[in-house]
């Protein structure tokens, strides 16, 4: 499986990107991510959530993953309308996210 | 108190087309015609403006969401409890209360909505949240990396920052002003307002001149790790870091640099560099406290000028028309406004918008509509 993560905007007004393989994950790390991305029914959603919702310095989320099988969704999110059952996911992948662009450094 | 009489089709006006502001004083003021149509039986609807409203007080709760999502989270410190001991409560308290003192003290606008709302903070929002916002009705922030090793750390707790606090409280402002759509030049000179003020709380709160000031956006967000003094630079859009992870700061400082991108609301924290430098250039020419004259001049443009989709050449235009009513056509402050945007690739056209000649009887409806905040 692999997740292509795109964070815009915010305060910091900066761009956060990363691919992730999840076969490279540790054990755990993936066993999460699957059960995830399950939870979130990520295949289901709309390829596009937004929000009339009010506010400032939101983060906007591009979303894409690919299972090995061929099946692969893109979903495109502003922050303020990412449903509950999406949250974990969505935190999840900006962790590893952030933590590899230190380490890929 | 003023008591007069007012068509009711204007309310129903201003309830269609009017700001949030306006909406919500509208709103009121017809609450009180129906009371006192009530009352006393008159034909016409009969509107009352309070003329002294209550002292105005701050009125803060700061809230914790656990590293959780849920807002506002549970109250930690409400408005005149001791300090509760955890950093970025406190922060958020004082933060909120410096801001709140320079719209009011300075300005005489009384909280976010003119009405003394109160002032909603929640802090440790979810896990590593590296952000702060303004949902539309409170200010939300989270601590940063906290949820990395040491080593891997970029940013800090949000809360750090005082102008922080104070951007995100403008956006309110604006909410409830100007309410600039969150989108390309609009939705620049809506982050602009925000960092304007929130560098004039940081500036007032240290006792500085404009060229004592750092005019950086968020000194101390960065952890040691960062190659980098802060977000964003008024004085030198472009320059506040340059990292080997992070990249270089993007923004422009003039209009030839201008950037055209669909990401980030179409770069609404990237040209907000533009006019973040025009009124730098402007305090600076004017020198001594920033908040004073170059403030008061935004201030009253974002309160009585700005429409929701103003340009950068509309609100160069509209500071310089409100700089001549202020302080005199062709006065120094006047010349230093339309200097400042010139500094930035933007010519203010002729004189402004012509200055409304000053009714000689103001009646009614002029003191309801000047009530209402319309011009």
């Amino acid at each position: 499986m692999i997740i292509r993560f795109e964070r815009s905007g915010g305060f910091a007004g900066m761009l956060l990107r990363a691919e992730i393989d999840v076969q490279e994950l540790e054990p755990h790390e993936r066993e999460e991510i699957h059960r995830l991305v399950a939870e979130a029914g990520f295949f289901e959603l709309p390829p596009r959530l937004q929000s009339a919702g009010g506010g400032a310095d939101r983060f906007q989320y591009v979303l894409s993953i690919e299972e090995p099988g061929g099946r692969s969704h893109t979903l495109e999110v502003s922050e303020e309308a990412v449903p509950p059952d999406l949250q974990p996911l969505i935190e999840r992948v900006a962790y590893l996210a952030r933590r590899s662009r230190r380490q890929s450094c | 108190m003023i008591s007069c009489i007012l068509p009711p089709y204007m309310l129903d006006r201003i309830a269609e087309n009017g700001t949030e502001e306006q909406r919500a004083k509208s709103a009121e003021t017809a609450r009180i015609s129906e009371l006192m149509r009530n009352d006393r039986q008159a034909a016409a609807a009969r509107v009352v403006i309070p003329r002294a409203m209550a002292a105005p007080a701050r009125q803060r709760n700061v809230y914790t969401a656990n590293n959780l999502s849920g807002l506002p989270g549970t109250l930690v410190r409400a408005e005149g409890s001791a300090p509760s001991g955890d950093l970025a409560v406190d922060e958020a308290y004082d933060g909120a209360g410096a801001t709140y003192d320079l719209y009011w003290e300075v300005y005489q606008r009384n909280s976010i909505d003119g009405a003394g709302m109160r002032l909603d903070s929640t802090v440790h929002y979810q896990k590593g949240y590296d952000n702060a916002f303004w949902n539309g009705s409170q200010m939300v922030y989270g601590d940063g990396d906290e949820d990395l090793p040491p080593s891997q750390r970029l940013f800090n707790r949000f809360t750090i920052s005082i102008d922080v606090i104070g951007h995100e409280l403008t956006h309110g402002v604006t909410q409830y002003t100007g309410g600039l759509v969150y989108i390309n030049q609009p939705g620049a000179l809506n982050e602009s307002f925000s960092d304007v003020f929130g560098s004039l709380v940081k500036q007032r709160s240290l006792g500085q001149t404009a060229a004592q000031a750092d005019w950086i956006i968020g000194q101390g967000l960065f952890t040691s790790n960062v190659n980098g003094i802060g977000l964003r630079s008024m004085k030198d859009p472009g320059t506040a870091y340059n990292d080997p992870v992070l990249g270089k700061d993007p923004q422009p400082g003039h209009m030839k640099d201008y950037v055209t991108t669909t990401s980030d609301n179409g770069g609404v924290h990237i040209n907000s560099g533009i006019p973040n430098r025009a009124f730098y250039l402007i305090a600076s020419e004017l020198g001594g406290n920033a908040w004073e004259k170059a403030g008061q001049i935004w201030y009253v443009t974002l309160r009585d000028r700005i429409r929701s989709n103003t340009d950068f050449q509309g609100a160069a235009d509209l500071t310089y028309a409100v700089a001549g009513e202020l302080f005199g056509a062709g006065s120094l402050e006047q010349q230093a406004v339309k200097n400042g945007w010139a500094g930035v690739g933007i010519n203010v056209t002729g004189g402004g918008e012509p200055t409304p000649t000053p009714n000689p009887n103001p009646g009614c409806v002029a003191a309801v509509l000047k009530f209402l905040g319309f011009k």
